[in-house]
């Protein structure tokens, strides 16, 4: 292949989720695609690059300075669920059994990856907590990361007197919220457990 | 269970064997060197997805081939028969499938039970508190297929918690929170040893009697009581945080506890003669093979390599006639034949090949 295509290649192969063979199967798509759809691509890419940051309360994505959650008053603003990614908050969205508001960690504790409670949204989430916020909800992964973040927030907001649950009936232990099935996670909503 | 047929392909020295063998007994034999053991590892290696301790997957493949295949017929009590294939790439890589469907690991273990005897397993008693943990562990797994789950993820937070330990300036809620979760799991595993341990010592008791010998498996840091095991567990850990933060390490926990088995009371590391060993070593394995019979339904398929050529006339003659009452299918190596009791095939095996097979 030529240069500029085995770029492309690799810089496609680089993203998650994506493969040697489908990199190249979608390398060539763009070869063939017409110009203007290729252009398109280029310019969708570059608008998030330059448009999309996170909300200023909840980190959520946005193009404004508040996402459209927490503009959103006829959500119950007494209970924040937290997750990890912004995209954990799609899945729980789809179940249309939450209706209250959302803070995004940006990441998890990663003691290996040297990522510690200080490179997370956590300081955000405990002002937001003391203006009157009843029951935080703990959405992380049930992976090893995930738990130690829930026990770690939970010794953070235990001695604030607030309800702190975790999701967790029916959900694989391991398993990650992006990939839960819309049942399950309704129902692991639905009977969260106050953590101890 | 009875192992009816295996074929080999690319394995070791082999390219292509196929051989069938008797439901009783089946005895390889030959020099030192010969190729014995080979195939009784690939028994090992059908049944466990992986070679027995302390040695690499790849180390199956033939020299300069992609990958090895070791296949096998197991006939099942319940008249089940399963097809089991393991392959092996050179890279390590395996792949496993049941009846002609590939399924992971997880699903292929527990669908062809063995036991077995090999050279390195008198470590079990000679070796490290680490090897015997291990031997409860394996067997703790085939109770509870969740034990497994529960030591990696305990092993996952240790390496989490000792690396927040030796941080200088650590978050103490943090270094907290990996306590809660770490300890949580030390228990799960401390209820998992302590009923391994004592149904374990319920079958040694029994079939120690064969030897007049009394061997029981101990933890000095567990009593008979499982409330008191825990709540001692807790205390020493507690007790150890100074000195923990001080070198940077977990100090107390299941993956520390040390495991005894005593002899008359004694502790075997010290005290057990090599005859003593050897015979230990047999009630712990044909403890195991009883006690997977009764818990999945299955007669185990016994694999012997080499041991019955150690023993002593005495012990050897109590060691045969337990094996004849428990009859499961054995496959064993020797180096030269003896009369077992029971009637059967013999493969001559020589030069890495099969050269030879007779009934006797
Ligand atoms: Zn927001």
């Amino acid at each position: 292949m030529t240069e500029s295509f085995n770029r492309l290649v690799s810089e496609l192969e680089a993203l998650p989720g994506i493969g040697p063979k489908l990199a190249v199967r979608i390398a060539y798509y763009i070869f063939k695609s017409p110009k203007d759809t290729v252009e398109r691509l280029v310019k969708t890419i570059n608008d998030v690059k330059e448009r999309v940051r996170p909300c200023s309360i909840c980190f959520n994505l946005t193009e404004e300075e508040i996402c459209d959650i927490c503009k959103d008053l006829q959500r119950d603003q007494s209970v924040i669920c937290v997750v990890e990614e912004p995209k954990d908050i799609i899945p729980i969205e789809n179940t249309h059994s939450y209706n209250g508001l959302y803070h995004v960690l940006m990441g998890a504790i990663a003691p290996l990856s040297g990522i510690g409670p200080k490179d997370l949204t956590i300081d955000a989430l405990l002002e937001r907590v003391k203006k009157g916020v009843k029951e935080v909800i703990i959405a992380t992964d049930l992976n090893v990361e995930g738990e130690t973040t829930a026990i770690y927030l939970s010794k953070l907001l235990k001695p604030l007197e607030i309800k702190v649950t975790r999701l967790a009936q029916g959900l694989p232990t391991g398993s990650e919220i992006e990939y839960a099935d819309e049942f399950t996670l309704k129902e692991a909503i639905l009977w969260r457990k106050e953590m101890k | 269970m009875i192992l009816n047929s295996i074929e080999l392909l690319s394995y070791r020295n082999y390219s292509h064997l196929l051989l069938n063998f008797d439901p009783n007994i089946n005895i390889f034999i030959g020099p030192n060197g010969a190729g014995k053991t080979n195939l009784l590892e690939a028994i090992y290696l059908l049944s466990n997805g992986e070679l027995k301790r302390g040695k690499k997957d790849s180390e199956a493949v033939k020299w300069g081939e992609p990958f090895t295949w070791v296949r096998g017929e197991v006939y099942c009590e319940d008249g089940k028969i399963l097809k089991l294939v393991t392959q092996v790439k050179v890279n390590g890589e395996k792949a496993f499938s049941i009846n002609g469907k590939i399924v992971p690991l997880k699903r292929y273990l527990g669908s062809f039970y063995t036991v077995s005897i090999f050279d390195g397993d008198n470590e079990i008693i000679t070796g490290s508190p680490d090897r015997r943990r291990t031997f409860l562990d394996e067997f703790a797994v085939n109770i509870d297929s969740g034990y497994y789950f529960t030591l990696n993820r305990y092993k996952d937070i240790l390496i989490r918690r000792n690396r927040v330990l030796r941080d200088k300036n650590f978050d103490r809620k943090l270094l907290d929170s990996l306590t809660q979760i770490l300890i949580e799991l030390g228990e799960s595993i401390i209820i998992g040893r302590h009923k391994t341990i004592s149904i374990y010592n319920e079958y040694l008791k029994r079939e120690g009697k064969r030897f007049s010998i009394d061997v029981k498996i101990e933890s000095p840091s567990m009593t008979e009581d499982i409330e008191e095991s825990l709540s001692i567990y807790r205390e020493r850990f507690n007790s150890s945080r100074d000195k923990e933060e001080a070198v940077g390490l977990t100090l107390v926990g299941p993956h520390r506890d040390d495991v005894v088995i005593k002899i008359n009371g004694r502790d075997s590391r010290s005290f057990a003669s090599n005859g003593e060993v050897q015979v230990i070593i047999f009630l712990l394995k044909i403890a195991q093979l009883e006690l997977i019979k009764e818990l999945k339904g299955y007669k185990p398929v016994l694999l012997i390599d080499e041991f019955l050529n150690r023993l002593d006339e005495r012990n050897s003659k109590i060691i045969l006639s337990a094996i004849e009452e428990k009859s499961p299918q054995l496959f064993a190596s020797m180096i030269s034949i003896r009369d077992i009791g029971r009637r059967g095939l013999i493969f001559s095996i020589d030069g890495g090949d099969v050269i030879d097979e007779e009934s006797f």
